[in-house]
């Protein structure tokens, strides 16, 4: 039967304001607002009454937007985000986001709004707890809830923290995000928010299989049953090179699969037209014709050989290897007495961005131009145009902003689809993931299987580490290069280890691709060395803190590749900046535990250390500043901002190079045709790579500066309108801007920077020098599990890291937080499962209520190659969580966990077993 | 984006009117409150009516009356159960089952009559249509087969409700209108253990409320398993409600299970055992291992079978001994 959808009106107050609209009374009001009010501030993250980023206020009270029918709105009140600012200015509530940083991405911050508004609306002063249960339906994956909840209870006058009221903005300050704004005011524009009026919308139809052989029939019948539907692309439809991947030489990745498919959620055809017909024509009605056939789901399969390969060319299903040989481990540990060993298992770890992909592409004359939510427009320029067949100058990739990345939004995922398709039928194309799709297609963290041992002498000095992991790398490459090497450079700790064997392989199998998930690898080897470093401190009988001091990595020392460190290595400041807080901890809970039966505290303790950039690779960035005639600077940034901050530190650090204030600034992000190639937002790189860079620039600036004005070189310089003034010690010189002729983009003075991390290449024996800088760090958690049910609460969690030089106290503060967050989740709940947990209902993200009070102390030990003195943090962050978490479980219930994450299952079956042994 | 199938929404502003719409569309039409259940599920296919009778706009079915007990309009959000001074008092089980459904904002949403009719789940079902096509339907919705226990005649899927298990504690009553009467039904006889027609609701019968006995001198507590604080369904429930004399002998005892089978299960001849006596630990122990053995998890659900059973007796316990204390 067919269902008349007739228009009524609906008569409602928006935002104050009256308002009716004729519509279908059953549209979700998330599609009205959006679609049919232009207010694009709603953000919808999965549809489905999962993460809250729709929440609006309907009569005062938070609600769903995406589970609301527009019917249901006639006579109430609506409020949106874009209703709390008054006369443009922000809100109390915003106000205090803007200053704590509580906006990363800031794809979250309007439902967190609207969350913390409904409360504050009946309780203006309300207690830590009820902030949290207020805002206990909104997920957030790049804050760890932190800094969102400080500033609620700030905007409600019920706590403050310590914060200079109206920070200034030099190098080191918490200056506000220069881009803060407009995720607040909700006019902030991501990938699904805007597109040309015109486009048509595109649906990836993809394979419900993991692996199989299929038939698509020809769709001219379809298409001429359905009017709206313009096109159906195949892989017959690309017109360059069907394949895409991270490595210029890896294009394994079909845009389009050609018949078979080696993962669920691969994508096979793509359909085109209107959005009603692009939705109503169901996969059913394409009749593709599947054969579902044998896949390989586990490393024993991969191996064996029993089941075809995955990829015809890898007939061992081994995509590549790591190694790295350092003196002679194997000798050393067997004549070693004091050793330890074990094995680990994690699972797939799914980014969980709150933004799913989406963007939109149109081709203008001879060019095509991509608006999409990436970490990397200069890799999508390059590839899309490899797809397309076309010179890179022929692409523009022009980055929204974006709703959170981690290492997810590196792959390609609407951009080759969308470029095809703008390109052959010659229309602007628009394309936004559901979330199911989101999860089902995206690149993952490597699962990994590990084995690994280590010795040390009976004074504690570790002698020796091996180890091995198989990374599942998915039915596609990816990454997983990257995996295979940066794990053996990482897989001894930050320590200094004398003898070293590590041995790495990314297996294919058919599941999906896995790729960069903030550490590459790094994270899931750290739960090997940290459990051995544990077992070696309890055998010589030293404390577990003062083992890893004893034994952390020092200026002079050479690290497992033989690399010798020569500044900036503050592993040991890190363990002794929380020496006072573990001493103290580990008392607690051991009182604690003398008066509790079946509820157990325990402290854990994790290290880390991560180099800042690719691995023995060149990969430079260029920064370029400008002046114009009105005296306007602008900082032409390719290093994209995914909420970590990148447009607000660039500023800062370029400012101060130039002498000039950061308030004189504004920037362009990302833009290929605009600004330089900084290279990608991956392996913690931006701050120190284009950081450098950008000092470089603005450097460049000043150096012309003082070169026009004729001035001392120590000059001060202050911006009057268009009148730059430089003062030195003869007095003052002028140079009126207006005066000078226009270069590049209207500016007529430019600065330009260039700074790629000098590395050398490894050899066969993984020795070389790959990275120019690692940063350090080290967690201690305090943990509390309930040994009747098996379930684990992080109570309290101090995190010490070296960051080089704090550029911004507030974002650093806010990267570690978010990572420990996400270093929680992998280590309590998050684990993918193709078909099982492909919404955001089933794959489990920490909650605002799952996280613990979180502690930052940051030490400064100056990179001098860094932008004045520092160094990344963006993975370094997550690394040492999930070894301080499961140290604590062990600490508190003498059980080691070895399948990752420690569900409350597992922990209770390794408890149960332990007390059968007992 | 989810699309939701077509459909059309009708809102009824009487009882009455929702009853004739139901009878002139049957089958097509679906009664929907606060939507936070049907609408996901609609997404997913799993529901294709091409009419919903939203009962919202219902002013009759929103009011609480406090007389010998209370009565508690269907259509009563979750949220104004779970901070109803009167219910917090008197029903603490339910206002605490109430407050720990999902999140705030499904709590605003979604009514008590809604959540007592929710669908029942199963890892299998909760997914979308091209997936659950890839698999091969199961016979909860367009297939036969049932692919959590293949030789099973019906489907296994698992009741989910927080506040169905303490309907059955406190004893309530259901009130039904339909188009031919209206009745009264006990809570444990609304519920039947089948996955596919787990109410024993005539399709046209509205649940209008629900009318809890007079309570004092009863404590009531409810626990709920789940992975993390907020927005989680049920992965085990347990309601109790007791009365202990001035001495501590329970004068009266009722134990109910939610999440364990496609029914909310009233666990008897646990409860049977305090009955008279003074409960201490072993006691407690006793009973809650008698509950256990009427769980039948099945491998449908988040966490593994064999931890979800063992929980059961945890939870019965901690539920029976906070209840006593209390
Ligand atoms: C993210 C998420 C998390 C959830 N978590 C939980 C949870 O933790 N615990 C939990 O118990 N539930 C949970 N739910 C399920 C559901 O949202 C709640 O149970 C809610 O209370 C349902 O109420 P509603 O009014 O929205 O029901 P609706 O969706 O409107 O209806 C649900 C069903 O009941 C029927 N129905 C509704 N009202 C009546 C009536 N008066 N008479 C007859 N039939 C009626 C409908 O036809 C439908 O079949 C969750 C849902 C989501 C989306
Ligand atoms: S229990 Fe069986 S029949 Fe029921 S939903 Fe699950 S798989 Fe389907
Ligand atoms: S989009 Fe509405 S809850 Fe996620
Ligand atoms: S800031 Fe919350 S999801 Fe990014």
């Amino acid at each position: 039967m067919e269902v008349e959808t007739a228009s009524k009106t609906i008569r409602f107050k928006l935002n104050g304001q009256a308002c009716s609209i004729a519509s279908n009374p059953v549209t979700r009001t998330s599609d009205v607002l959006r679609e049919e009010l232009g207010l694009t501030g709603t953000k919808v993250g999965c549809d489905a009454g999962d993460c809250g980023a729709c929440t609006i206020l309907i009569d005062g009270e938070q609600r769903f937007a995406c589970l609301t029918a527009a019917g249901q709105l006639e006579g109430c009140d609506v409020q949106t985000v874009e209703g709390l600012a008054k006369d443009g200015k922000l809100s109390p509530l915003q106000q205090a986001f803007h200053r704590y940083g509580a906006a990363q991405c800031g794809i979250c911050t309007p439902g967190m709004l609207m969350a913390a508004q409904s409360l504050l609306n009946v309780k203006p002063s309300p207690s830590r707890e009820e902030v949290e249960d207020a805002l206990g339906g909104v997920l957030c994956r790049c804050t760890g809830y932190s800094k969102i909840v400080a500033a609620v209870l700030e905007a409600s006058g019920t706590e403050t923290q310590e914060l200079p009221a109206d920070a200034d903005s030099g190098f080191g300050s918490r200056t506000r995000k220069v881009d803060g704004e407009p995720k607040l005011l909700g006019t902030e524009i991501y990938g699904a928010d805007t597109a040309p009026d015109d486009s048509l919308w595109m649906r990836v139809v993809r394979s419900p299989h993991p692996r199989a052989t299929f038939v698509l029939p020809s769709p001219e019948k379809i298409i001429e049953e359905n009017p709206g539907l313009m096109r159906i692309l195949t892989w017959q439809d690309v017109p360059g090179n069907n394949g895409f991947g991270i490595y210029p030489h890896i294009k394994d990745q079909p845009v389009l699969a050609k018949d078979q498919v080696r993962y669920r959620g691969e994508a096979v055809a793509a359909l085109i037209g209107d959005r009603k017909s692009i939705e109503a024509v169901t996969d059913d009605d394409l009749g593709i014709e599947w054969v579902p056939q044998d896949a390989i789901e586990s490393y024993e399969s991969a191996l064996e050989g029993k089941i075809s390969p995955v990829q015809e060319i890898h007939e061992d299903n081994l995509l590549a290897r790591g190694f790295l040989k350092k003196g002679d481990a194997e000798s050393v540990y067997e004549q070693s007495l004091i050793k330890a060993q074990g094995s680990w298992e994690t699972s797939y770890v799914e980014h969980a961005y709150i933004e799913p992909e989406a963007g939109y592409a149109v081709k203008r004359g001879q060019r095509l131009e991509l608006f999409v939510s990436t970490q990397t427009p200069y890799m999508d320029r390059d590839e899309v145009a490899q797809v397309l067949g076309i010179g890179p100058d022929q692409v523009r990739i022009i980055p929204s902003a974006v709703g959170g990345g981690f290492g997810g939004k590196l792959d390609c995922s609407v951009q080759p689809l969308l470029a095809v398709a703008a390109w052959i039928l010659e229309k602007p194309i628009r394309c936004t993931f559901t979330r199911p799709e989101s999860l089902a297609s995206s690149t993952k963290r490597h699962p990994a299987k590990m084995k690994a041992s280590a010795s040390c002498d009976k004074d504690g000095s570790l002698t020796s580490l091996s180890f091995e992991g198989d990374f599942n790398t998915g039915a596609y490459a990816s990454w997983g290069p990257t995996v295979a090497d940066r794990v053996p450079i990482h897989c001894s700790g930050p320590y200094f280890v004398p003898n070293i064997l590590a041995k790495t392989r990314a297996l294919l199998t058919n599941g999906p691709p896995s790729g960069a998930f903030r550490g590459f690898g790094v994270p899931q080897s750290a739960i090997a060395h940290e459990a051995l470093m544990d077992s070696l401190a309890e055998q010589t009988g030293i404390d577990q803190l003062e083992f890893r001091l004893k034994n952390a990595l020092r200026k002079g020392q050479k690290t497992g590749s033989g690399q010798l460190l020569e500044n900036s290595v503050g592993q040991a400041e890190c363990l002794e900046a929380l020496q006072s807080r573990w001493q103290e901890w580990r008392k607690a809970s051991e009182e604690f535990n003398n008066h509790s039966e079946i509820i157990k505290r325990g402290v854990g303790i994790g290290c880390c250390w991560y180099g800042c950039g690719n691995t023995s690779m060149s990969n430079p960035s260029t920064m370029r500043v400008g002046i114009n005639s009105e005296g306007t600077i602008t900082l032409y940034n390719g290093a994209m901002d995914i909420g970590q901050g990148a447009n607000t530190i660039m500023i800062q650090i370029c400012a101060e190079a130039l002498g000039l204030p950061a308030s004189s600034f504004q920037f362009i992000m990302g833009d290929t045709d605009l600004t330089a190639d900084a290279g990608k937002t991956s392996a913690s790189r931006q701050a120190f790579v284009s950081g450098r860079a950008s000092q470089l620039a603005g450097e460049h600036l000043r150096t012309q500066i003082i070169h026009l004005a004729e001035a001392e070189e120590d000059a001060n310089l202050r911006l009057d309108g268009r009148t730059l003034w430089v003062q030195d010690k003869n007095g003052e010189h002028s140079i009126l801007l207006s005066d000078l002729l226009p270069r590049t983009n209207g500016d007529v003075l430019v600065g330009e920077g260039t700074f790629d991390p000098p590395t050398t290449k490894l050899d066969e024996n993984g020795q070389g020098s790959p990275y120019a800088t690692y940063g350090f760090g080290a967690h201690i958690a305090e943990v509390e599990v309930d040994l009747k049910l098996g379930t684990t609460r992080v109570l309290r969690l101090a995190a010490a890291h070296d960051v080089g030089k704090t550029v911004n106290p507030t974002q650093v503060e806010g990267q570690i937080q978010g990572g420990v967050a996400q270093g929680l989740g992998m280590a309590l709940m998050e684990e993918y499962v193709q078909g099982v947990t492909e919404n955001l209902h089933d794959y489990l993200i920490p909650t605002v209520g799952d996280m613990p009070d979180i502690e930052i102390l940051l030490i400064e030990d100056p990179e001098p190659l860094g932008p004045f003195g520092a160094k990344g943090i963006g993975e370094h962050a997550l690394i040492p969580t999930a070894p301080a978490i499961l140290g604590g479980i062990r600490q508190a219930t003498g059980v080691s966990i070895h399948r990752i994450p420690a569900t409350p299952d597992r922990v209770l079956q390794a408890i149960q077993q332990k007390g059968m042994q007992a | 984006m989810l699309r939701l199938p077509p459909f059309e929404l009708l809102q009824p502003a009487t009882l009455a009117e929702a009853l004739e719409l139901k009878k002139q569309h049957g089958e097509d039409a679906m009664y929907t409150s606060g939507g936070t259940d049907l609408y996901p599920n609609m997404k997913r296919r799993q529901f294709e009516p091409h009419f919903l009778i939203a009962l919202k706009g219902i002013e009759e079915l929103s009011r609480i009356e406090i007389k010998n007990g209370i009565r508690i309009g269907a259509g009563v959000s979750l949220d104004k159960v779970a901070n109803h001074p009167f219910i917090q008092e008197h029903y603490t089980a339910l206002s605490t089952a109430a407050g720990l459904v999902s999140s705030p904002q499904l709590r605003k949403m979604g009514t008590l009559g809604g959540n007592l009719c929710v669908d029942t789940r199963c890892t299998y079902y909760n997914q979308n249509y091209p997936w659950r096509k890839s698999l091969g339907f199961c016979m909860k919705k367009d297939g036969d087969i049932c692919w959590v226990a293949r030789s099973s005649p019906k489907c296994l899927a698992v009741s989910s409700s927080d506040c169905a298990p303490v309907m059955l504690a406190l004893e309530a009553d259901f009130i039904l209108l339909g188009n031919e009467d209206q009745r009264t039904i006990k809570a444990e006889e609304f519920y039947q253990d089948d996955g596919i027609h787990y109410l024993r609701k005539k399709p046209d019968e509205v649940l209008i409320s629900i009318s809890l006995p007079e309570k004092s001198g009863w404590n009531s507590v409810y626990k709920k398993l789940r992975r993390r604080g907020t927005i989680d369904f049920p992965v085990l429930g347990a309601a109790v409600s007791v009365r202990l004399d001035e001495d501590g002998i329970c004068q009266d005892a009722r134990l109910a299970l939610g999440a364990v089978s496609s029914a909310p299960v009233l666990a008897s001849k646990a409860s049977e055992k305090l009955l008279g006596k003074k409960p201490d630990s072993d006691l407690i122990q006793a009973a809650a291992y008698e509950a256990s053995k009427l769980a039948k998890p099945m491998d449908n659900t988040d966490m593994n079978l064999g931890y979800r059973k063992k929980m059961v007796s945890v939870f019965a316990s901690r539920a029976l001994s906070e209840a006593i204390a209390s």
